[in-house]
């Protein structure tokens, strides 16, 4: 079974149509990337994943999305968005709180553990999960807004992993950080697809050949193309994703 | 990052085994000279896998370079493991070439045996740490040389079957790949050609 199946989906804001009959499956434990350039519709895509689509006005939606077999639009919000965590471009950590109350006010609110004791242990995991334990152990206490431009991220995906999701989305994740704090993201995402279902949305045609093993290719709300990472990368099919994965457009 | 080290480490793995390979046939290769021709059979089968090997391997420098964009010394590393992967493949080739041939060879090119196992043995070392003094290389090539001008000159003196000039002209050649294998090593590690003859 796929972790999701997305048939037929269409997507518009009043009279302007931004996906047109997506249709995608996307297997689980893989990093599955979706690019194409600014505007495409792959940002709006992700968030048809966990219906964070739907926040905004004047949104229709045709089709189906399922998680696992089951309908995302039939499913209780709350437990959609427990199975499917999200990461965003800017890192967004609670800047009030503390490095330790950021993942565990995710964890109480949701009602995964309640005991101090189990609270602790799934901070504790969550964070070397992001792989960010490691610099933040001493200082657990600190606020986060403390925190380098990468270690909130990966302070974020903590958050995110906390919830035990099944699937994690990806909104450019690196997009607001350095190299290195960025190869770190990529690192821990090759590690992350292990266990978990990665879709990350990327404008960097370099990114996505890193680290995915299926992409699609989104060009003005259409899937052009989509496949095996290597292939889609060594011989495109198509001649837009071509000139997209050469630099030609974008 | 890890996952690209990772992933040199995988191609340099491949490219051993086919080192390995190339070693074995031309173990053997001296061996069927001698007139045990049982071995043919196994030169053949090395010889379909050094194909396997090098189709792999260029596969995965092709896919390396495509996923993830190598810059310095990275680059340097996939560009010249294809060099290297087509080098030993080759060598393979010639051995099994010279297994084929057919008369009683002079005393005189068996003498490139050792100096050719210790070449073999030096990359060995070298594929460790991609560091290879080309020099060392460059003498034990010279030993082989050696040996083809002299048996060369034999056969002038005394030509018994063309075979006989082949095979010493591919043994010569096989001492050759070893040491563009070695070049390429140094071109990996330091970003610079040495030219050989």
């Amino acid at each position: 079974m796929s972790a999701i199946k997305i048939e037929n989906l269409r997507l518009r804001y009043g009279e302007l149509e931004v996906l047109k009959r997506i249709d995608l499956e996307i297997p689980e434990n893989v990093c599955y990337a979706i690019m194409g350039p600014s505007g495409c519709g792959k940002s709006t895509l992700l968030k048809v994943l966990n219906r964070l689509v739907e926040m905004n006005h004047n949104v229709k939606i045709s089709g189906d999305v399922k998680l696992f077999g089951n309908s995302i639009f039939r499913m209780d919000l709350t437990r959609l968005r427990r199975e499917v965590g999200m990461v965003f471009q800017i890192p967004n950590p609670f800047p009030h709180m503390s490095i330790y109350d950021n993942v565990a006010y995710a964890v109480k609110c949701n009602g995964i553990a309640k005991k101090k004791n189990e609270v602790d242990e799934i901070v504790e995991w969550a964070l070397k999960k992001a792989a960010v334990f490691d610099d933040v152990k001493e200082r657990l206490k600190t606020k986060a807004s403390q925190l380098s431009g990468g270690q909130m991220q990966r302070l974020c995906i903590a958050r995110a992993l906390a919830l035990k999701p099944r699937v994690l989305l990806m909104d450019e994740p690196t997009a607001n950080l350095d190299p290195i704090s960025a190869g770190k993201i990529e690192e821990l995402i090759m590690e992350l697809k292990k266990e978990y279902t990665v879709v990350i949305v990327t404008h960097s045609p370099g990114q996505a050949a890193r680290v995915s093993d299926f992409v699609a290719f989104l060009y003005m709300g259409n899937v052009i193309e989509f496949g095996k990472t290597e292939e889609v990368f060594e011989n495109p099919k198509n001649e837009l994703t071509e000139k997209y994965v050469t630099g030609r457009i974008g | 990052m890890k996952f690209v080290d990772d992933e040199i480490r995988r191609i340099k793995t491949e490219v051993l085994k086919l080192h390995e390979v190339a070693k074995e046939a031309t173990k053997l290769l001296f061996r069927s000279m001698r007139g045990d021709k049982t071995v043919i059979r196994e030169i053949l089968k090395l010889e379909e896998l050094s194909d396997e090997l090098e189709v792999k391997i260029h596969d995965d420098c092709a896919h390396f370079i495509m996923r993830f964009h190598p810059i310095a010394k990275d680059l340097r590393f996939a560009l010249g493991i294809f060099r290297i992967a087509s080098a030993y493949e080759r060598i393979v080739d010639l051995a099994l070439e010279i297994s084929l041939y057919d008369c009683k060879f002079r005393e005189r090119i068996f003498g490139a045996e050792e100096p050719l196992m210790a070449m073999f043995e030096t990359l060995e070392r070298a594929f460790g740490e991609l560091n290879i003094s080309a020099e060392g290389m460059i003498s034990l090539d010279d030993i082989i040389d050696g040996i083809y001008i002299e048996g060369l000159e034999e056969v002038e003196r005394d030509f018994r079957c063309v075979d006989e000039v082949l095979a010493i002209r591919h043994i010569e050649r096989i001492g050759d790949l070893l040491c563009k294998i070695a070049t390429r090593l140094v071109y990996i590690k330091e970003g610079k050609w040495i030219w050989i003859k």
